[in-house]
């Protein structure tokens, strides 16, 4: 752009703003000076303080957000010394001369050209300056504690901090080294920080975090510039990554950066924040594999992904909400046009599982963490294709929404958490894979059941474990029977029986009761190598009248497996004996070689896939991060608080949890037992959505209100 | 419509132009007096009464809360803080509302590129209608 293509009010607010650019800058580089000399003189400080707000503020007015970005920073690491005590070192002089050079060529580059200069410009500075602000924050941490220990009732900070330090700030420099002052300071700088330097890197990181966090908090609010001065320090963020070599985290770094360039219109806003949050928390998980990978003992991460994990915790129920609002969104009828929406919804649902997981471990529940692991895989798959969403995982996700924001708003109370009924939650997540009726476990399923002769309700009673137990009883050659037992009225034979049942020849396979109609077909179904005499032989010891059992053997079909895609018509049985039992038809015939293999093969197959799932869940409790939790717990006060956060900005814990209103318990809740129904994996808890929806709004109110 | 009379209490003369330029671009608004910091606004107190005091908190010799404090009782205008250090919720805009701020909003960004009907729309004008009583139907470009 030209001169001559600005109106002459613009060229008059050009031109100012370069004059007073430049005075401000002259301004700050004369209080620098000064500080030089006298580190001590706050007065400086404040006038340096101020230099560099105006110069910011003014660049910020004009639009020019590189220039803003890299004059903010340099505010950042000043507000550490005028307001947080922190002392005021050599490097940090350099540093900010440097600075205050750059800002000069990239304001005459952006007087002359009326725009901003490229980001590039400025971003080895703001990766500087903000590993020099992380690394600066600890030392005001130490410096307020080693206050407190000298008796002080109250930290020092301002002015009299930065006299009270002056003398520990020149033996630190000092020490650090020696003579280092002026221009050669840059060299100290360098030295001081290497670039390479894990706890540097990480410190960086966690800025960039941060700043990601707080432009995602007021991007929700509607303000569409947010993003603009975080893309610098991305940037330069990922520069650095690259030279470390750390490639998966440059993609992610990349992936980011686009998102925050991306023209979004308005209506997209909800859309772009659901991303942006897929990638925070995508690279807060880089950085901690990085930092566990690393051969470092001592790296400051384990504070990070506590800060991490407690943003988290102070959303989780807005997380919680946009979970059941996927689930209102996928469970309603669809136009065409939104179906192709639902592999993205199941995807947002992921990321917003993850970032309750993250809460659950902030909150110390092992049992909601496995929950939240175990939905979450289930919804990857529906994103994948490889689930139909259904009723009853909308029914089994919205019944542990509401288990897990009762067991997160009860910990903020005080109460221990319901272990029994996530543990519950979690097995039939686990499960859930086995009882729906697409994808290949349950075409295992009912192939099972077709080879075996059992009537296809007894699917419903399928578990992984039931399977396995199939499996391995088919390869051995096992022969499969049904008992149908009414052991009620004799208490002599249930116990007979039961002790029979568990020896060690007979290996039970379940015993639910199944039905057919209302007729019990059996309810003890096991896998022997005895012949049907010698089982005969057995029960009739027990039950010498024969009045309470019925036996009888499950043939295995010569030509039912594998068969696809039948009709789920009960097979056919014979006649079950009368009351002798002695005119049983039992035919033990031998079973399709092949078909048997294939079936083993395909249970195989889903038995490893079960065991990745619990892989999975298990990966919470072996990993390192719980036990930093713990760690960390253990330096909380009795309420599970952390009293502070070396950043001084986190309230404790119980100040953020805010009593839920008392609607907002399980008070409608109802198992949905069918009986007379062979279905006895318990249905997962139903539950009003509007009184969830409720609940999680009381909460996020509460939040807004004590946090606004 | 009589027009609302402004004062912009802020160090830096760049911002001053730029909000001026804005703010009497608007037939209702007109800025009658432009400080560089609290002890020249209370100076100018003496003479000049503004329906809306426009105030930075970042200033040298006095800064917006001080003025705060030694105006608040002595000027019936509206005051709207205008900075870029009090996000909502911060200690310093408690303090700034304590002190009888009545808004307290960020300063805008790129406003020099905005077009004037659309930042006829923004924050800070949607405040000053506000607070002054105005009815945004009556703006020039509405």
């Amino acid at each position: 752009m030209t001169d001559r293509a600005l109106s002459p009010e613009m060229q008059e607010i050009w031109a100012l703003f370069a004059q007073e650019g430049r005075e401000n800058l002259s301004g700050a580089e004369n209080a620098l000076l000064q500080l030089e000399q006298d580190p001590s003189d706050t007065e400086q400080v404040k006038t340096l303080f101020r230099a560099l707000h105006n110069f910011k503020g003014s660049a910020r007015m004009m639009g020019l957000s590189v220039i803003e970005s890299l004059a903010h920073r340099a505010e950042d690491l000043i507000a550490l010394i005028r307001d947080e005590g922190v002392i005021l070192q050599a490097a940090m002089v350099a540093l900010l001369f440097s600075t205050l050079d750059r800002l000069r060529s990239m304001l005459d580059g952006a007087v002359a050209q009326h725009s901003d200069v490229e980001p590039s410009v400025a971003e080895d500075l703001i990766l500087s300056l903000s590993q020099m602000i992380g690394g600066s924050k600890g030392m005001a941490q130490s410096g307020e504690t080693s206050a407190r220990t000298d008796g002080s009732s109250e930290p020092q900070t301002g002015a009299g901090a930065l006299e009270s330090n002056h003398e520990s700030a020149r033996t630190e420099m000092d020490a650090e080294s020696a003579g280092a002052a002026g221009a050669d300071a840059k060299v100290e700088l360098q030295t001081a920080t290497p670039i390479d330097d894990l706890n540097a890197f990480l410190r960086a990181a966690e800025n960039v975090l941060g700043e990601l966090h707080a432009a995602m908090d007021v991007l929700a609010t509607g303000a569409d510039d947010a993003l603009v001065r975080v893309a610098p320090l991305v940037n330069a963020l990922r520069a650095t990554a690259e030279r470390l070599g750390y490639a998966r985290l440059v993609a992610m770094l990349a992936d980011l950066l686009a998102e925050l360039r991306r023209e979004q219109p308005a209506q997209d806003a909800e859309a772009g924040l659901a991303r942006l949050k897929k990638l925070e928390l995508e690279l807060f998980e880089e950085l901690t594999r990085i930092q566990e990978s690393s051969a470092s003992d001592e790296t400051t991460w384990s504070d990070i992904a506590w800060v991490f994990r407690h943003w988290n915790a102070e959303r989780v129920f807005a997380d919680l909400a946009r979970v059941s609002t996927i689930v209102d969104q996928l469970s309603s009828p669809l136009s065409p046009e939104a179906l192709s929406q639902r592999d993205a919804l199941a995807e947002q649902a992921t990321t917003h599982l993850r970032a309750v997981y993250h809460s659950c471990i902030f909150y110390h529940l092992d049992q909601a963490a496995h929950l939240t692991l175990a939905l979450e895989d289930l919804y990857a798959r529906v994103a994948q294709g490889e689930l139909t969403f259904s009723p009853v995982l909308a029914d089994l996700t919205r019944a542990s929404v509401t288990a897990l924001g009762s067991a997160i708003d009860g910990i903020c109370e005080g109460l221990e958490p319901q272990g029994e009924e996530l543990a519950g939650l979690v097995e039939q997540t686990k499960n859930f894979l086995y009882l729906q009726p697409d994808g290949s476990a349950h075409q295992v399923t009912r192939d099972l059941l077709s080879v075996l002769d059992l009537p296809h309700t007894f699917k419903e009673g399928m578990t992984p474990e039931t399977i396995a137990q199939f499996s391995r009883a088919l390869q051995a050659g096992e022969h499969f029977y049904t008992v149908l037992a009414d052991l009620e009225r004799d208490e002599k034979v249930d116990k007979a029986f039961f002790e029979w049942v568990h020896s060690e020849d007979i290996h039970l396979v379940t015993n639910i009761t199944v039905y057919r109609h209302s007729r019990s077909l059996f309810n003890f179904l096991f896998s022997t190598t005895q012949s049907r005499e010698q089982l005969l032989e057995a029960l009739i010891r027990i039950d010498p009248k024969w009045q309470y059992f019925t036996l009888q053997v499950c043939t295995l079909k010569k030509d039912a497996a594998p068969q696809r895609d039948q009709s789920p018509e009960p097979l056919t049985r014979q006649a079950l004996p009368s009351e002798s039992g002695r005119d049983a038809t039992l035919s033990t015939e031998v079973v399709d070689q092949l078909s048997v293999d294939q079936l083993s093969e395909q249970i195989g197959t889903l038995v490893a896939s079960h065991t990745s799932l619990h892989r999975i869940v298990r990966r919470l409790g072996d990993s390192s991060l719980i036990e930093t939790a713990l760690q960390l717990l253990g330096e909380t006060d009795g309420n599970g608080a952390r009293a502070e956060y070396s950043g001084g900005t986190l309230a404790p814990m119980d100040r953020r949890c805010k009593r839920a209103k008392p609607g907002g318990r399980r008070d409608d809740k109802h198992t949905g037992a069918n009986a007379g129904n062979d279905a006895h994996i318990a249905p997962p808890t139903s539950i009003s959505s509007s009184g969830l929806v409720a609940v999680v709004r009381a909460r996020i109110g509460a939040t807004t209100r004590q946090t606004g | 419509m009589s027009q609302k009379g402004i004062m912009l209490v802020d160090d830096s003369a760049t911002m001053r132009l730029i909000i001026r330029n804005l703010l009497n671009s608007d037939p209702n608004l007109r800025v009658v007096e432009s400080v560089e910091n609290g002890k020249k606004a209370m100076e100018a107190l003496a003479t000049t009464q503004p329906d809306m005091i426009v105030l930075d908190l970042e200033m040298p010799e006095m800064d917006g809360l001080e003025f705060l404090r030694q105006a608040r009782s002595k000027t019936s205008a509206k005051i709207l803080v205008l900075s870029s250090i009090v996000p909502a919720g911060s200690p310093k805009a408690a303090q700034a509302r304590s002190l009888g701020a009545d808004a307290i909003i960020s300063k805008p960004s790129g406003t020099v590129s905005f077009d004037l009907k659309q930042a006829r729309g923004s924050e800070l004008f949607t405040t000053i209608y506000r607070l002054l009583r105005l009815n945004t139907g009556t703006g020039v470009g509405s």
